[in-house]
């Protein structure tokens, strides 16, 4: 069974930040098919907080095809990220190499590149497409 | 849908102190509504009118579709616990629980039961000898079991630590998930609200300042910062709702329902809960324009 | 909202039974021995009206007069102790912002509470009333006197609308004042302040008074008055009608063509001894005007003032349902200068004073939230 945690200094919603960190458990294998995800009441109990937020994340989990409510029973598992994301990695990470050659030869030090990245990451919230 | 507070207008004087002026809001059923702001605001007012202990001056309030305190009926929907949760020092817990029982008619006496014992408490210990921290959970078990479907609670852990504070809240969100009741929770500490609150009021100097969804609230306020020139280059219908201001560089709390920030060319990055209640705060209470500050480093040079 | 009204009531009322236990005691005490007396005095051969009046009053003069004081004062101390803190001490406590999100109306709970209370305090002054009426029956007997000053109040049923009166009273006070101890003060001063005014300015204008003009006998003089002859005239001080309230203070002798008498026509009867000088002067035809109500009225005397009572405490009781609805949200609001912190200090002064002296038999049973520095449990 996950544990969720939540920090509310991340700048990143709580309820953004219960998605993310099944996602992780899901591609570090710490989860797997047919494990059941905490109940509401569970979560609520953890972390005191509004439940309507843990039902968010697991809609939007069951939205993404990662899990299964079961009337009665639970909200369940039915897909891993291991393989998708691992898929996904190599070709990204090409990419991403390429870039960074560029705006170093472009002039660009650390700070820019990293500043450069997260307003322009920020600005695009996820699942918007320009 | 009836919302589960709706406001029109309502406005309530003490003599002549404004409690709440012109407050017209509608706080929507099914929610965990953080009804913020500093002290002397209005919430305790605005909570009182609803949970029908208070009579308005002028104006109208609908609270789920009835008029509130008005009848039994009315009163059963409702559960408030009071700023400083008052219990009677000379009862036990479960003679606290004996008169939910007797002035309740939807009482819940499992639920009240289950929770006292998860608590921790003792039936037998008389309410004046708990702590801070349980009495606040002893009353709002007397405001849950009764099964409401609205729950006000007025600054129910300002008095608390910490750790009875979190204790409370998560005894709160417990309650949320099992009976699904909608929250209005006052408070002027913002640390709590966002892990709890999903929907927002902002009171200052006995007026609304900012009402709706935490998280449309904070997707549509940023923090520009920029050149000194981006103030002025502001797109229409950006709301500058707090700006600092050096020699070189202004930085701005703004709120842009519409989305036009994100085709101008200053910086925009999210701003979060505290700040933005904050910088609202500021503007309301009429803080003089910010300072200018001349850097000294250029200044020697 | 019965259980809870006898939860809250519980202390005051034990404490207000024990007390009133106490007093019932001392009055079948007196009740036994002013029956021994009696039947020592009264119905036995030898025995002159005089003698029985004589030990009645040497012996128990006091004690009846204190008896029936105290069942005066039982009324007052009921309205202070179970009437005033019945609404100041919610608003105080602030327990009122409980109670009242209960699912219980304001109206509903006011009427609940201050209807066993003011029922508990006429059924507690009533029996001891009746105590009390039992104990100097044989006193009053021998001594009559219905509409004596502390005798009056303190017989028949004038003491049920007192207590009704003072519950009420206190409770209304109680509401208004918002304060549990001003409260009862002001119940013990509006109650005893009644006591004082009504008999002097009310009571004898319930009925106009009859005037008569009696024949002057030896009779005309009541015990304990006296019979003076001065440059001023003939005066009969004390005049004698068994039952009646008389209002003259002594009435002057006057002769049948109705002039006043003088000392000098009286004076050939004056040999020193009383009952001689009195028949003497019965004989001489002069007659005396008196203003009084007649012993008949006493019951309607008493059913009148009893109404009254009752009246002003029913009016009382409207007055404090339509005050409820305006109480304020809270003392702590009222407190407080406007805009200040009203969420920040717990334990300073929203909290009732540890110190006052609030009275002590009934502080364990007071509803007090005590504000505890938040320790984790």
């Amino acid at each position: 069974m996950i544990d969720f945690s939540l920090d509310l200094r991340s700048g990143v919603s709580p309820y953004l930040q219960l998605v993310q960190q099944v996602r992780r458990a899901l591609r570090l294998g710490l989860l797997d098919v047919g494990d059941q995800l905490p109940t509401v009441k569970e979560v609520v109990a953890k972390l005191a907080i509004n439940p309507n937020t843990v039902l968010k994340a697991y809609r939007e989990l069951e939205h993404e095809g990662l899990v299964q409510p079961r009337p009665g029973l639970g909200t369940f598992v039915t897909r891993t990220l291991v393989d998708e994301t691992l898929a996904a990695h190599e070709p990204l990470r090409r990419e991403l190499r390429a870039w960074l050659d560029r705006a170093r030869d472009a002039g660009l030090d650390d700070e820019s590149i990293e500043a450069l990245f997260t307003t322009t990451f920020r600005r695009v919230p996820d699942g918007v497409t320009r | 849908m009836t919302a589960a507070i709706r406001t029109e207008r309502l406005t309530k004087r003490y003599g002549r102190h404004p409690a709440l002026t012109d407050v017209t809001v509608t706080v929507p059923t099914g929610r965990v509504v953080g009804l913020v702001g500093p002290n002397g605001a209005g919430k305790s007012t605005l909570l009182g009118i609803a949970a029908g202990l208070i009579t308005p001056t002028s104006g109208e309030i609908e609270v789920l579709g009835g008029r509130p305190g008005q009848d039994t009926a009315q009163l059963a929907r409702v559960g408030f616990v009071a700023q400083d949760t008052p219990v009677y020092g000379g009862l036990t817990v479960a003679e606290h629980l004996r008169l939910g029982a007797g002035l309740n008619p939807g009482w819940d006496a499992e639920l009240a039961r289950q929770r006292i014992a998860r608590l921790g408490l003792d039936p037998a210990r008389r309410a004046a000898k708990l702590s801070g921290g349980q009495r606040a959970q002893l009353a709002l078990t007397l405001a849950a079991a009764k099964r409401p479907e609205l729950l006000l609670l007025d600054e129910p852990v300002a008095a608390l630590d910490p750790l009875a504070r979190r204790d409370f809240l998560r005894g709160l969100m417990e309650f949320v998930a099992e009976l699904g009741v909608g929250v209005v929770l006052s408070s002027h500490v913002l640390a709590d609200l966002e892990r709890v609150c999903d929907h927002l009021v902002l009171l200052a100097e006995s007026r609304v300042l900012l009402a709706g969804d935490t998280e449309e609230l904070l997707a549509t306020h940023y923090r520009v910062v920029g050149p000194r020139g981006c103030a002025d280059a502001l797109p229409a219908g950006v709301d500058v709702v707090q700006a600092e201001h050096t020699a070189r560089q202004s930085t701005l709390v703004v709120h842009d329902p519409g989305g036009a920030l994100l085709r101008s060319p200053c910086d925009a990055e999210p701003v979060g809960l505290e700040d933005m209640v904050l910088a609202h705060l500021t503007r309301a209470a009429g803080a003089a324009p910010a300072p200018t500050t001349e850097e000294p480093l250029e200044a020697r040079r | 909202m019965i259980w809870l009204t006898w939860r809250l009531f519980r202390g005051p009322a034990l404490a207000g039974t024990a007390a009133l236990a106490a007093l019932a005691a001392y009055l079948v005490v007196l009740g036994l021995r002013l029956r021994d007396t009696h039947a020592e005095v009264v119905g036995c051969a030898g025995c002159t009206a005089d003698d029985a009046r004589g030990a009645m009053e040497n012996g128990y003069f006091v004690a009846v007069q204190l008896s029936g004081f105290a069942l005066v004062v039982v009324p007052a101390l009921l309205g202070a102790f179970w009437g005033a803190p019945l609404v100041a001490r919610e608003l105080e406590a602030g327990t009122h912002r409980l109670v009242w999100a209960q699912s219980v109306t304001r109206g509903r709970w006011l009427a609940v509470r201050l209807g066993v209370v003011v029922l508990a305090g006429v059924l507690a002054t009533g029996l001891v009333g009746l105590l009390l009426g039992w104990a100097v029956a044989p006193y009053d007997e021998v001594m009559g006197g219905r509409f004596e000053t502390v005798v009056f109040p303190s017989r028949g049923v004038v003491p049920l609308g007192y207590a009704a009166f003072a519950v009420a009273l206190g409770a209304t006070l109680g509401l208004l004042a918002r304060r549990t101890l001003p409260a009862m003060a002001l119940t013990l001063a509006v109650f005893l302040g009644l006591q004082f005014l009504v008999p002097t300015l009310v009571r004898p204008h319930l009925r106009p008074p009859v005037t008569e003009t009696f024949a002057f006998g030896a009779f005309s003089v009541g015990p304990g008055g006296g019979f003076s002859a001065g440059p001023r005239g003939a005066r009969v001080e004390a005049v004698s009608l068994p039952g009646a309230w008389v209002l003259s203070d002594g009435a002057a002798l006057h002769n049948a063509a109705g002039e006043p008498v003088t000392s000098s026509e009286v004076d050939v009867c004056m040999t020193g001894e009383f009952r001689r000088d009195m028949e003497c002067i019965g004989g001489l035809n002069l007659s005396y005007t008196v203003s009084y109500h007649p012993a008949a009225r006493y019951w309607p005397f008493q059913w009148i003032e009893f109404g009254g009572y009752l009246l002003l405490a029913a009016l009382l009781t409207a007055l404090s349902f339509v005050r409820l609805r305006r109480v304020a949200w809270t003392t702590l609001l009222d407190a407080e200068p406007p805009g200040s912190s009203t969420g920040d200090d717990p334990g300073g002064s929203r909290w009732l004073d540890q110190d006052q002296p609030m009275v002590l038999q009934f502080s364990w049973m007071l509803p007090r939230p005590q504000p505890k520095p938040s320790t984790h449990r």
